[in-house]
């Protein structure tokens, strides 16, 4: 078993552990390394529950795109090669949203503040999720956006701009969401 | 069960059978709707908790993925929108309770997780689980208990509705149906009644009364129409019993009082029933006797036990005998023969019940058979013995031909030394006596077979007398007697009868007297009695009794020797042993006196005398229907004015030659001989005589053939051909004549039947003298009943057959072949008997060829 494999298990591991506990407990002692990984569960959540037009039966693995930097050098690697649906998940770095290509998931750094508008017009009435964990993003037009509150990571979701993306997040999704704009 | 319902009575039948109808079928309609109900109310609670499970567990998807416990209750208290629900819990993929509802059965996971169902109806429960489910990834169970105590109420309520319903439905078929049944078992019961009535009365004048126009009405109708006709079979049946009442009181008359005995008996022999007739044949006073003690019929009534077992085979083979004859014992052990008409009586399986006939007592037709028989044996014996003598005289005439002949021949020698002419006047009249003793045979066995008729004419009685007188004169003379004839004033000339007959009894009478008397007279008397020609002459045909009486002063006739006097071969023996003659004299006269309806009678005593007295029926005749007797002539020479005549005879025999030609060469012909055909035919060519006599039968060319060619010769046609033979049964007389005899002559020949025919040559005249010429036997009237259309009915074969054996001589078969005649008719049988008697062989001859 190779060194990925093994930290992808262990995380698994974690996940477990969280889930036993109620709501999604993000504890301060925790390093930006857990936190990351817990986004990473709740993305990859979010997306099980998301329907794609014409997802299945594409010869193609389900890409999500990381836009800009992530602090501390964090990466959502825990999801390589996760199911979703028959598709394998694939991480892949861009820095222009032009970069986009056929991702599914695009997930929108912090880094990427000033770039905000030109990326929500371009994913605009196009099949593509997009997810962020800086304030202020819910309101500027991503999708989903991790936030923490008393310990816990929660989200909120800008139901307007899924309302005018091509993707169908569960219904279930926006009770457990704060929504921002409606 | 079933029996017990049976026996029940139609109401109670009908009113437990409507009640059970009623009952089943609405205890059935009510569990079919109560069962319905079940399923709905089932199928509704279901319905409803499949359906919110189902959006349950759409929505605890998220909320379990994301441990969102507080979703998770909101979710699952949707659940209290359905009243039925106790309480609901949802379980992680992990098994542990993720959220949960109301109060849940303190029941594990494995417990709930382990129903084998989705759904379970247990104790007022309802178990429901489903997987939650998301995109193929099952994420948690769903499971829910709901109480059916509803239900059971539902049921409980719906059993006490339907009690209520039975015991409405119950009260009301009560007295509905009581009503209904009483429409109709009533008229049922009434008609029942009715019947048994009848049954118990036998009155079927009773009638049922119709109420309604229904079925049972129509039966109603039925069972009066039915009373209808047995009433008319009743009396259609007391009619019958009438009339068969009649009929065996009818037939028992019959049986009681029939004369032939009627019987039924058992197989084994036991008389079941007789009638008073056959108790009376076996000589038995009473049937009840006769049955009493006739136990066994083999023993004691079959006299031939194994005619009994004969019987018994029969009737078993063949069901039915005829004409059974038997021996039977009589009471009295005297033997009676019955005959038996009887046939078997048997029951469907053929097995034979009874016998049953009539018994006859045939012992008297048995006799009279027997006697028929012992006549019938009498008779043919008669009738073989006549025939013989026939036969024998026929033998001894042949040769007679040549003795007479020659005698005659040598006796017209006048050359004769007087003891030659006196041995030649002994040895004819020896052959005479012999031939008139044949001739008397002859007679007698005609007169015997019945086959002598009566030829009754007109003739001159006195000239009869007087020319038997003349006859008689001579032979009286010589033995020195008186002969007189004496006749009575009285008796008329001419009378009406068979003169040939009278005149040949006063032959007989007048022979015997002289012969029988030595000295003193003979006296011929004539007288009538009983004279009736007062009356009218063609009516009264006995109109008197002409008596002729001959009376002798002879031997005399012993009183025991009188009786014996008119049988045949009988001869009385008078005291000095006279014995000649054939003895049948006397007899043929007796029996000519009988043909003509008279008597003979003698009275005599010996040595002193015989009176013969002839006595029969006749009539005065008329004169002129008296027939002149033909006269035969007794040749001498041939007159001395014929010129020179050439005779040729021909014959094979040289005794036959030698006779004809020396009578005809001493009469004055001129005479040659030929042996046969061939030779005469050289002869006549050479010689031409004016008369032939020819043989018939002959070796190298027979007579026909010599007649035919000789009439084929120039002047052929002018002879006279005489056709003689000894034999006519190979010739036919028609046949000879078509071959060219002008003349036909039997052997033996008289000489004066040569002389007739050779007179008929016109150049040919005798010198001769007159001798009155007997009078030729007729041919019985019967026979003339024979015509060859009478033969037809006898089959060619045996025609055929006859024929032959008459032309080849063969007497013996012909008899034979004569007796199997019998066979088809037995009166032409003994015609044609009669015919071969008489040596009418060319007559029966005839007949056979016009017949075939």
């Amino acid at each position: 078993m190779d060194k990925k494999s093994l930290k992808f298990l262990l995380s698994f591991t974690v996940l477990l552990v969280f889930f036993a506990a109620p709501g999604f407990l993000c504890a301060q002692s925790i390093t930006m390394e857990d936190e990351y990984v817990l986004k990473s569960v709740n993305i990859f959540r979010i997306c099980k529950f998301t329907e794609w037009p014409n997802f299945s039966g594409l010869d193609r693995p389900f890409t999500i795109a990381v836009l800009g930097d992530l602090p501390g050098n964090q990466n959502l690697g825990i999801l390589e090669d996760r199911l979703i649906g028959d598709r394998k998940i694939t991480i892949t770095k861009i820095n222009d949203i032009e970069e986009l290509g056929s991702s599914e998931v695009v997930f929108v750094c912090a880094s990427e503040e000033d770039k905000l508008d030109a990326i929500t017009r371009y994913v605009l009435n196009k099949a593509v999720l997009t997810i962020s964990d800086t304030e202020g993003f819910a309101e500027k037009g991503i999708m989903f956006n991790f936030y923490i509150e008393e310990n816990f990571l929660k989200f909120e979701i800008n139901r307007e701009a899924v309302e005018n993306s091509l993707v169908k997040p569960h219904s279930r999704l926006y009770t457990i969401g704060k929504i921002v704009k409606d | 069960m079933i029996k017990y319902y049976q026996n029940l009575s139609i109401r109670k039948k009908y009113t437990l059978g409507f009640h059970t109808v009623v009952l089943i079928a609405t205890i059935a309609a009510l569990v079919v709707l109560g069962i319905k109900n079940i399923q709905t109310f089932r199928t509704n609670l279901i319905a409803r908790i499949e359906a919110t499970a189902g959006v349950i567990s759409t929505n605890s998807v998220v909320a379990i993925d994301f441990n969102d416990v507080t979703q998770g209750r909101i979710i699952l208290s949707s659940l209290k929108d359905i009243p039925e629900v106790i309480g609901a819990v949802i379980y992680n993929i992990d098994e542990e309770e993720f959220v949960s509802f109301g109060s849940v059965p303190d029941v594990s996971f494995d417990r709930q997780m382990t129903l084998d169902e989705k759904i379970l109806f247990e104790d007022d429960q309802m178990y429901f689980k489903t997987l939650i489910e998301y995109q193929g990834e099952v994420y948690g169970t769903l499971f829910i208990v709901a109480s059916t105590e509803n239900l059971s109420k539902q049921i409980w309520d719906f059993i006490g509705f339907t009690l209520i319903v039975l015991v409405i439905i119950f009260v009301v078929t009560f007295f509905l149906g009581g009503s209904l049944t009483n429409s109709i078992t009533e008229p049922v019961l009434n008609l029942s009644n009715t019947a048994l009535k009848i049954s118990n009365e036998g009155d079927y004048s009773i009638r049922v009364n119709k109420i309604y126009d229904d079925e049972i009405g129509t039966l109603y109708d039925s069972f009066n129409n039915m009373l209808d006709q047995i009433a008319a079979k009743n009396s259609e049946i007391s009619g019958l019993n009438n009339s068969l009442l009649e009929s065996e009181q009818k037939y028992r008359r019959i049986f009681e009082n029939a004369t032939e005995g009627i019987y039924q008996s058992t197989p084994e022999g036991r008389f079941l029933t007789v009638n008073p007739a056959l108790a009376k044949m076996f000589g038995y006073g009473t049937p009840e006797e006769f049955l009493t003690e006739i136990t066994d019929v083999k023993t004691q009534i079959y006299v031939d036990q194994n005619t009994h077992n004969e019987f018994h085979d029969r009737i078993k083979s063949e069901n039915t005998v005829r004409d059974f004859e038997s021996r039977a014992y009589k009471k009295d052990g005297s033997i009676i023969y019955i005959s038996d008409n009887s046939h078997a009586v048997r029951d469907k399986n053929s097995k034979i019940l009874y016998f049953e006939g009539t018994l006859e007592d045939i012992t008297e037709k048995k006799k009279s058979e027997e006697l028929t028989l012992a006549k019938e044996a009498a008779e043919a014996a008669s009738k073989a013995k006549s025939t013989f003598l026939a036969n024998i005289s026929h033998e001894i005439r042949t040769p007679m031909n040549a003795i007479l002949g020659y005698t005659q021949l040598m006796q017209r020698d006048t050359d004769l030394k007087d003891e030659h002419k006196k041995a030649l006047d002994t040895v004819n009249r020896s052959g005479e006596h012999l031939l008139e003793l044949i001739n008397d045979v002859l007679e007698m066995t005609k007169i015997e077979a019945g086959r002598i008729s009566v030829d009754i004419k007109t003739f001159d009685l006195h000239s009869m007398l007087e020319d038997l007188e003349r006859m008689f004169r001579v032979r009286s003379e010589a033995k020195l007697l008186d002969l007189s004839l004496n006749i009575e004033k009285s008796t008329p000339r001419y009378i009406v009868s068979d003169e040939s007959k009278i005149r040949q009894v006063l032959v007989n009478l007048l022979g015997n007297a002289i012969k029988f008397t030595k000295k003193g007279s003979i006296i011929l008397d004539t007288g009538v009695t009983e004279d009736g020609r007062n009356g009218d002459k063609d009516q009264l045909r006995h109109s008197f009794i002409l008596s002729l009486e001959v009376k002798d002063t002879g031997i005399g006739i012993s009183e025991k020797d009188l009786d014996l006097v008119f049988k045949s071969f009988e001869q009385a023996i008078g005291d000095e042993g006279i014995r000649t003659g054939s003895g049948l004299g006397l007899a043929i006269s007796r029996k000519y006196a009988h043909l003509l309806e008279g008597e003979i009678k003698v009275s005599s005593k010996l040595g002193e005398g015989s009176v013969f007295t002839l006595e029969i029926p006749a009539r005065e005749g008329n004169p002129s229907d008296v027939t002149e007797p033909a006269v035969k002539k007794r040749v001498l020479t041939l007159a001395e004015e014929v010129g020179e005549i050439r005779v040729l005879v021909v014959d094979d025999q040289e005794s036959n030659r030698d006779i004809l030609a020396k009578i005809l060469k001493e009469v004055g012909f001129l005479i040659r001989e030929a042996e046969d055909g061939l030779e005469s035919l050289k002869i006549f060519e050479e010689w031409r005589p004016q008369i032939v006599l020819m043989d018939i039968k002959m070796p190298v060319m027979d007579g026909k053939e010599a007649m035919r060619r000789i009439r084929k010769i120039r002047g052929g046609d002018q002879t006279v051909i005489i056709a003689i033979t000894a034999s006519v049964l190979s010739e036919e007389e028609a046949e000879v004549f078509a071959c060219g005899a002008d003349y036909f002559i039997r052997k033996p020949f008289r000489d004066f039947e040569i002389f007739e025919a050779i007179e008929n040559h016109p150049e040919v005249q005798f010198i001769s003298y007159d001798q009155e010429r007997t009078t030729d036997e007729k041919v019985p009237d019967k026979l003339s009943k024979l015509t060859p259309d009478s033969l037809t009915i006898l089959p060619d074969e045996l025609l055929e057959k006859m024929s032959n054996a008459l032309h080849s001589g063969n007497y013996d078969h012909l008899i034979e072949l004569l007796n199997s005649v019998e066979e088809y008719d037995k009166e032409i049988a003994e015609n044609l008997k009669e015919l071969v008697v008489r040596f009418e062989y060319n007559t029966l001859l005839n007949l056979l060829n016009d017949a075939n």
